[in-house]
């Protein structure tokens, strides 16, 4: 069977945390075989006290990638849809959980871990481990005439049809001002979000960490100045040159400094005219 | 595709008590402090490699406006020419058209759509406002995501009156300070401090500090305690 996306990833550490000696926080992935497509975008925070965040963006986009890569298109058909979300919620932040307690089980947390921190911080983390795993989640599925979106945290999940940018959540109600929704809130299941749209109504769909959104502010421009050309150039080149070089240089020089993840699917058979 | 990049939006917005008693040396305080602001954020802005300041001055007194019909001007853009002061000081009329703002640009505010620090906020009033329907507005912006993470501060400008402390202190919540100027000669002092080292703050390294925390208001309040108390020292 023919893929019928073209399923993409990259990260790249920003230039401000390869300045501060920090670890690279985002985590992105990609998997695809001829029945699907998916990938994962996650960025951990970037606080002192979040001390493994990198591995918790790794465990929240390999949790995505398990869960997802476990449904069959069966599990969508003749269910409630809402009971279906509800369930792909629960089953991601169970993996998740999995797999943040295999991570400390297997290297618990030490004393040096926590030496840089206040005193306070430290305590936050004594008492909830987890905590140290602070990230945001994003991922998306391609499976037969379906796609899933799941999401938490000022990372961005965006749909794209013939040329138009489709905000799949709203998240006009989010905390604002470097403050984020996380995967290690003790209420992380109610900011979870999770939605399965019928694929015909997407040429494709973006995730990114804010490493990659925020310098270009808004929503418009996001998508005149960096959606639009790099769909188009996918499209046309059949290659994905201009994304990862994106990705690259805004890491390097010209983003915020923090880290840069892109991820998306895209219809193969999607109109490169359409995002001139 | 990299033409359109711009460094991150520090809002800051300040409401400004216009009513009769202002006028004179308060408004004239006002006015230079306004001044001094523009001249030293331009500045700081051309050596900044992070942030972008822009400015809106709310003034209200029978009525709130957005000074020159603008909101979110670019610091270096910003055409200041004074501030009228007469009537009374509806402070409902300025929480509305805070609230009008206090969204993502792509819902028709001035806070940018993705990350960005948290805006700074100045309350200035030297009197009680009038009516009582200020609680219910100020109720209303408080579930504002971009108002509750925005530093925030009240100066109450020569009153030694514990009801209108306490509606500044309500403004400001938890998330910031009241400071009282008991001289209104200072008050140009006072407002250059708090928005000049709020900004110091706010453009440094703000993109790499995401998380759950707002430790980076924390971090301005402390700064601001240390340099008013230099203020006061200087003869306050």
């Amino acid at each position: 069977m023919v893929k019928m996306y073209y399923a993409f990833n990259r990260t790249k550490v920003g230039y401000a945390h390869l300045r501060e000696k920090k670890p690279c926080q985002d985590f992105s992935s990609s998997y695809q075989d001829p029945e699907r497509a998916i990938v994962t975008c996650c960025d951990g925070h970037g606080g002192a006290k979040y001390i493994r965040s990198d591995k918790g963006s790794q465990a929240a986009s390999e949790a995505v990638m398990n869960v997802f890569y476990g449904l069959g298109s069966s599990f969508f058909s003749g269910r409630n849809r809402e009971n279906v979300e509800e369930k792909i919620k629960l089953m991601v932040l169970c993996e998740y959980n999995r797999l943040v307690e295999r991570s400390l089980s297997d290297k618990p947390i030490r004393k040096r871990e926590l030496a840089g921190l206040s005193e306070e911080e430290a305590d936050s983390i004594r008492f909830n481990k987890a905590k140290a795993y602070g990230t945001t989640l994003t991922g998306a599925m391609a499976l037969g005439k379906w796609i899933v979106v799941i999401a938490i945290g000022d990372s961005e999940a965006l749909g794209v049809k013939k040329g138009e940018l489709i905000q799949i959540f709203d998240n006009s109600d989010d905390p604002a001002g470097n403050v984020t929704y996380s995967m290690c809130q003790e209420d992380a299941f109610y900011h979870l979000r999770v939605t399965i749209l019928p694929a015909k109504e997407l040429d494709g769909v973006l995730l990114c960490s804010d490493g990659l959104s925020s310098p270009y502010q808004s929503y418009d421009n996001f998508h005149k100045s960096f959606i639009r050309p790099m769909v188009k150039s996918v499209l046309q080149a059949k290659s994905f040159s201009m994304p990862d070089e994106l990705v690259d240089r805004l890491a390097a020089e010209l983003g915020t400094g923090d880290d840069v993840s892109l991820a998306f699917l895209l219809k193969k058979r999607a109109k490169a005219r359409h995002y001139r | 595709m990299v033409d359109r990049i711009a460094k991150e939006k520090l809002n800051i917005i300040l409401l400004i008590d216009a009513s009769r008693s202002m006028s004179g040396r308060r408004i004239s305080q006002v006015d230079r402090a306004i001044a001094d602001i523009q001249a030293y954020l331009k500045d700081f802005q051309n050596e900044n490699t992070n942030v972008d300041f822009f400015l809106t001055l709310v003034p209200f007194s029978n009525d709130a406006s957005f000074y020159n019909d603008k909101v979110s001007v670019p610091i270096d853009e910003f055409a200041y020419k004074g501030i009228k002061c007469g009537g009374y000081s509806n402070l409902h009329c300025a929480y509305e058209k805070l609230g009008e703002i206090m969204k993502k640009e792509s819902k028709g505010g001035i806070m940018p759509d993705f990350g960005g620090p948290a805006p700074i906020i100045l309350l200035l009033t030297d009197g009680h406002p009038t009516g009582q329907t200020y609680k219910k507005r100020l109720e209303e912006i408080s579930e504002i995501p971009w108002f509750k993470a925005a530093l925030r501060y009240g100066i109450a400008i020569e009153l030694d009156d514990k009801r209108t402390v306490k509606v500044l202190s309500d403004f400001v919540g938890s998330n910031g300070d009241v400071i009282s100027c008991y001289d209104a000669g200072m008050l140009k002092d006072i407002i250059k401090v708090i928005v000049l080292t709020a900004s110091k703050v706010k453009s440094s390294g703000s993109n790499v500090a995401s998380g759950p925390h707002v430790s980076q208001n924390l971090f301005a309040r402390q700064m601001i305690a240390e340099a008013l108390s230099d203020v006061e020292s200087s003869g306050w």
